[in-house]
């Protein structure tokens, strides 16, 4: 069956890109406490929290994490993040854009200019009584999202991302951020011709059962997500996809190297999967 | 401390024929992981074609989850999914006992212990489809239903999200924060959705909102709900 594409690479796509080494992350109680020094709190509690995966430290009821491998920092307010109040949120997408970029600018976790935004999400609440099922739809937050550009050239990927939470009472009340630093540059590769990685996901594509469709397809630097150690920043192609075969769908995601030399793999093995198991007794 | 259950299919060979699935593992054994990583207990770990549709239906249906899905605290299944016009979600299996698909409609939980469960499949809370006639019947007891609008991503980069929120939910993180924190995509536009069952409509989104291992809420029955309530991001 024929690949339908309802999206297509970036028309223009550089000739070549520098790659860039991606020193380990700084894991310290210090990154915590300067990042609360930044955001207007004494960096001077002493409640810190050690686990196997993150370092955490609390200052009110505010709660910072950073996790040990990436680097990926997020921060919640205990009494506010994700929680319906009273007040509807009704903050238009400019304010929450300037209130989010003014946090990032005082909590300096990477320059500004590195930071697009990409879109306003909401986290909606809903609820309705079970005889009468009239549903009260509100908004509880808004999601600031900021992709990060290296270079000029968008980061792709589950890295290389911050969203800035803003409640109802106009004040930030989460971030997540995965923006790993970029190190000394170890490289200039040229790209591969995208048309190499439509061949090579179409012949993929030939096994699946049913119709497929490319929902997105993205050139940039490819940033891992908060469980991974990342060594090198390097471009690659992404292909979102969906497969229909009857009332069954899937999505999934084709990632390929796009430099013509790769420096590390984009695809690792499995972090968590215990392998086959002995087989279970049917019942009678 | 919580008991914890998980069911995932990657493989489905006839007579339960789908596309082969890649990371429904990582993200059931993951989450249970990130459970047992803060102290919870591992009871059963079934994947492929050993996890059974049975294991979700209730004896009222001639199943047998109170053995399983609904003798734990927290359960989570991983595999396809699909919710119909008919507002009946089906989750599939590998293997065939009886049925290569559980239906939401012979879904009792709670009524022996379950008090959360995920749902890593596509369209299971969906909310083009009317998510109470879906799901109401299923609340005998259970809390919370943790589940997608949508469908969902089965790829590496986001395979994590199962020990991400198994690692936050078992350090008593609230239920609802920690789902949709960790299982929303933006790059792969996954949208992670809560839904939570109470007295009143305050009740409702009190339990949706701040749920939580130890938080202290009760077990409501069935014929005591009076509202739901749920929230997503997009």
């Amino acid at each position: 069956m024929a690949v339908k594409y309802e999206a297509k690479f970036p028309r223009t796509i550089p000739a070549s890109v520098n790659v860039y080494e991606v020193p380990a992350p700084a894991v310290s109680n210090a990154v915590l406490t300067t990042l609360a020094k930044n955001i207007g709190l004494t960096g001077a509690s002493k409640t810190y929290i050690t686990s196997t995966d993150a370092l955490g430290y609390q200052e009110g009821r505010l709660s910072f994490e950073i996790r040990r491998v990436s680097g990926a920092i997020s921060m919640r307010h205990e009494d506010k993040y994700g929680i319906q109040t009273e007040k509807a949120f009704d903050i238009p997408d400019r304010r929450c854009d300037a209130i989010a970029r003014k946090f990032l600018d005082s909590a300096k976790l990477f320059p500004l200019a590195s930071a697009k935004l990409m879109r306003i999400t909401h986290l909606h609440g809903a609820d309705t009584n079970r005889k009468e099922r009239k549903i009260t739809e509100s908004l509880i937050d808004a999601g600031a999202v900021y992709r990060r550009l290296v270079d000029e050239v968008p980061v792709i990927g589950p890295g290389g991302i911050a969203m800035v939470n803003i409640g109802a009472d106009a004040k930030v009340t989460g971030l997540s951020c995965l923006w790993r630093k970029a190190g000394k540059r170890v490289a200039k590769v040229k790209i591969l011709p995208s048309a190499r990685v439509i061949e090579a996901f179409e012949k993929a594509a030939a096994q699946f059962k049913g119709n497929t469709t490319v929902i997105q397809a993205e050139f940039g630097y490819f940033e891992q997500g908060p469980l991974d150690r990342q060594t090198t920043l390097e471009p690659a192609y992404a292909l979102v996809y969906v497969v229909r075969n009857g009332d069954v769908a899937h999505k999934s995601a084709f990632v390929v190297n796009a430099g013509e030399r790769a420096f590390s793999k984009l695809v690792g093995n499995k972090r968590f999967a215990k392998g086959d198991q002995k087989l279970r007794k049917k019942p009678a | 401390m919580a008991e914890v259950g998980v069911e995932w299919i990657n493989d489905f060979p006839d007579p339960c024929d789908q596309n082969e699935l890649s990371y429904c593992d990582e993200t059931s054994e993951g989450f249970m992981d990130g459970m047992v990583s803060r102290g919870h207990t591992n009871v059963f770990n079934w994947g492929n074609a050993n996890a059974f549709e049975r294991d979700f239906r209730d004896p009222a249906f001639s199943g047998d989850d109170s053995n399983w899905v609904d003798a734990v605290d927290i359960a989570h299944f991983s595999s396809h999914g699909a919710t119909n016009d008919s507002n009946v979600f089906r989750g599939n299996f590998g293997g065939q006992v009886d049925a290569c698909r559980w239906r939401s409609d012979q879904a009792r939980f709670g009524n022996t212990d379950l008090e959360f469960l995920c749902i890593d499949a596509c369209n299971s809370l969906e909310l083009t489809r009317d998510v109470i006639a879906v799901w109401e019947n299923a609340f005998h007891g259970l809390r919370m239903i943790l589940a997608f609008t949508d469908l969902v991503s089965d790829s590496w980069w986001t395979g994590g999200r199962g020990y991400n929120f198994g690692r936050r939910a078992g350090n008593s993180v609230r239920i609802k924060t920690a789902w949709l924190d960790e299982c929303y995509s933006f790059w792969l536009d996954d949208n992670p959705v809560v839904m939570a069952a109470g007295r009143s409509q305050n009740s409702a989104r009190n339990r949706r909102d701040n749920d939580r291992f130890g938080s202290g809420f009760d077990d409501i029955p069935n014929n005591e709900i009076e509202w739901f309530a749920w929230s997503w991001r997009d």
